[in-house]
């Protein structure tokens, strides 16, 4: 292609036909024609100096690598060793913590429950020991005192305060609407006996001596009056009457009776108990 | 000057014909490059999940996880000494309640309201000529409290308690207000020789209702069951104060 012809190709027709390889064949046969052979001399020996360099770069960079690695690598290991021992630990620890905090909330629950039951049973056994004698009580009520009649004596036979007499007077008190009744500070209960021990009378196994001061709680409108109609109030009024032996009633509006000591069961199991 | 050869058949000849010395030297290296280089990131890179973490993330990583346990350890312990103290607590509310079971079941014997099972006697008096009294039975009822009577009931259906009044109306024996007749049965819990012996005593309830023409047969008994119940009342006047 001549340099003429040139001036009239346009230049993108020029582009897309011609490359500049053919320059380089240009240059190349132009070479050949004056005898050089191509890359000799000095551009070969700068290949080999290249090429020489880069092997060496790569064979230290491996060597480097190779040496290197077990310190780099072990620690690292290490490292992930115990990050990994920790997130098991940790893992376990959260188990840890749901199991105990169910057991926690169960054994809240659980207190709640028992916090009720007891409530339950202390307002029975507070109502129930009201009634057996097994608490102090206090209400409104009557007291009587019975004694010997003056001048009296056991071998004489008449005017003296037996067991029976305070029997008969305990149980009248009892028919008469009695909720709670005690002689001399000793509280009756259903297991206490009013017997006569040698020369005393004995309640609850406690030594009496007269006067006896029989103190009962109940209404205190009715608790007196009923007291003289009942039997075993008439056979007092009757032993005033006849033997001369005290038997003074009196209301009074707060009386305070002491809790028994004996009620503790030894041979008697509940039945039939829910 | 030699032909120049079209650009098109020199890529082919390129391709497709045998490759030069130095095409193949340039391969080699290539391949050499490529495959330390795939080495090189396999070696440092061959664990897991904490790729592309550098040493200094793993430490930091490592002290934010036993920050962490530490705290946990912190909850845990919490949780631990809360948990003794509510079983702890727990253990006594139960003692607690069983002692209150235990009391109550003895209230409700003395008050009546249970029916109770134990040792003990049964005192059956005959009385073919009508002279036995409430008094009597009283004594009677006191004899065996004395002799350590724990629970008393008189013909299987009279519950005798403390507030326990016996009366009577004209022949009539009345236990609270119930009727009982003769032959009366009564059965005690306690100590069954105790409680015999005590009425068998010279002068005693045997004697007592033999003076007055009737007989007392008394039956020890290992086993006795009391099943007549009092009905308690609430009490209106009586307030307890106490424990």
């Amino acid at each position: 292609m001549s340099a003429s012809e040139r001036e009239y190709v346009g230049l993108l027709t020029q582009v897309m036909t011609t490359t500049l390889d053919e320059d380089y064949q240009v240059v190349a046969a132009r070479r050949a024609v004056s005898g050089q052979s191509p890359a000799h001399g000095k551009v070969r020996i700068a290949l080999v100096v290249t090429l020489l360099v880069f092997g060496a770069m790569v064979g230290i960079s491996a060597v480097e690598t190779a040496r290197n690695a077990p310190v780099v690598q072990s620690e690292r290991a290490d490292l992930i060793r115990q990050i990994h021992l920790g997130e098991s630990r940790l893992n376990r620890m959260h188990a840890q913590l749901t199991t105990l905090q169910d057991d926690v909330t169960s054994l809240q629950g659980s207190m709640t429950a028992a916090a009720g039951t007891e409530k339950t049973l202390t307002s029975r056994v507070t109502a129930l020991a009201a009634l057996t004698g097994a608490a102090p009580v206090t209400g409104p009520g009557i007291q009587v005192t019975v004694d010997d009649a003056p001048g009296a004596s056991a071998s004489q036979g008449g005017g003296i305060v037996l067991d029976t007499d305070l029997q008969t007077l305990a149980n009248a008190l009892w028919q008469s609407g009695a909720e709670a009744v005690a002689i001399n500070g000793q509280r009756l209960t259903s297991l206490t006996a009013i017997r006569t021990a040698g020369r005393a009378i004995t309640v609850d196994f406690h030594s009496l001596t007269p006067p006896y001061v029989v103190e009962a709680i109940g209404n205190p409108n009715t608790l007196a009056a009923r007291l003289l109609e009942t039997p075993g109030g008439q056979t007092w009024q009757s032993l005033h009457a006849n033997l001369g032996m005290r038997f003074d009633v009196v209301s009074i509006s707060t009386l305070t009776l002491p809790a028994s000591n004996g009620t503790r069961l030894l041979h008697a199991r509940p039945v039939g108990s829910r | 000057m030699p032909e120049p050869v079209s650009s098109r058949r020199r890529l082919l000849t390129g391709l497709t014909g045998r490759p030069g010395r130095g095409q193949v030297i340039g391969a080699v290296l290539v391949a050499l490059l490529g495959f330390a280089a795939t080495v090189q990131i396999r070696l440092t890179h061959s664990n897991d999940a904490f790729a592309g973490q550098g040493r200094q993330d793993l430490v930091v990583l490592l002290d934010s996880l036993s920050g962490a346990t530490e705290r946990v350890q912190q909850q845990l312990n919490d949780l631990q000494s809360t948990k003794a103290e509510l079983q702890s607590a727990s253990h006594r509310r139960s003692a607690a309640i069983a002692d209150e079971r235990e009391r109550l079941s003895t209230l409700g014997i003395l008050a009546g309201t249970l029916g109770a099972v134990g040792p003990g006697v049964t005192i059956t008096i005959s009385d073919p000529t009508q002279s036995v009294t409430a008094a009597t039975i009283l004594n009677g009822i006191e004899e065996l409290r004395d002799a350590g009577a724990e629970a008393i009931e008189i013909d299987n259906s009279a519950r005798v308690v403390a507030s326990t009044a016996i009366t009577q109306s004209g022949q009539t024996i009345k236990v609270d207000g119930k009727s009982v007749s003769s032959p009366y049965v009564i059965d005690a819990i306690g100590s069954a020789h105790t409680l015999s012996e005590a009425v068998v005593f010279p002068g005693g309830l045997s004697d007592e209702v033999t003076s007055l023409g009737g007989q007392v047969a008394v039956q020890e008994k290992p086993t006795l069951k009391i099943t007549a119940l009092h009905t308690a009342k609430p009490p209106q006047y009586a307030h307890s104060t106490g424990p």
